[in-house]
């Protein structure tokens, strides 16, 4: 089966949410206990993160618009809508449990009741919501790539 | 994926209808070729009323394109 607009975008999507998860992931770990405490720093980090996703999708999309222009102005049709409902059904479902770890872990260190993790980890609630959320991004995408390949 | 239960005659019909192209049946039907090979594949179950589109361009009943196999 040749691979229609629709999946052409969300391989695009997928590739640019992978390059984004590994740039984030890559400078927490190159930063040492000082600049992760540094407040500043790590909201630079989200800000690139950020900037950099916008300016990936839009690039994709201009690319995927002038090679196959025809496409992409067509409407989702039934089962593409479909794919899509199934593929934000899971995505939200990871993003609901990164959520309430992210809560949790904000209640354990409020309360000092952890044992020790958030000494090492400053901000740790605030990297499980990210994290979480590119996590959900990369099923969404996933699930509907394998959707469309296999069927609904 | 659990195996769907509707086969159809969908390959046959554009065969008889001058070799009508599954790009040609999409655009008729207002869906995408890929669904047009999912259903022709019985990948898809299509709803109610793009199977009776389907149907209207073949001009034949539901029944001569959609088998229903319990």
């Amino acid at each position: 089966m040749n691979s229609s607009f629709q999946e052409k975008s969300l391989w695009l999507e997928f590739s640019a949410t992978v390059i984004i998860f590994s740039y984030y992931l890559n400078q927490l770990l190159g930063f040492d206990n000082k600049q992760l405490a540094d407040g500043s720093l790590i909201i630079g980090v989200l800000f690139e993160v950020v900037m950099y996703t916008v300016v990936l999708m839009i690039i994709s999309s201009v690319i995927l618009a002038i090679i196959n222009h025809k496409d992409a102005d067509k409407p989702l049709d039934e089962r593409e809508q479909l794919i899509e409902l199934k593929g934000s059904y899971y995505s939200n479902w990871v993003l609901k449990v990164g959520i309430v770890i992210a809560i949790g872990q904000y209640a354990l260190e409020s309360n000092e009741w952890a044992i020790g993790l958030h000494q090492n980890i400053p901000f740790l609630p605030l990297h499980i919501l990210v994290v979480s959320f590119l996590l959900s991004e990369l099923v969404s995408f996933f699930v509907q790539i394998w959707l469309s390949r296999k069927g609904v | 994926m659990a195996k769907l239960c509707i086969s159809n005659n969908i390959r046959q019909l554009r065969f008889h209808n001058s070799e009508m192209t599954q790009q040609a049946l999409a655009d008729e039907v207002g869906v995408s070729r890929q669904t047009v090979i999912a259903i022709e594949s019985a990948k898809y179950s299509p709803s109610l009323e793009v199977a009776f589109k389907m149907s209207a361009v073949f001009k034949v009943s539901l029944e001569e394109v959609f088998i229903y196999e319990p």
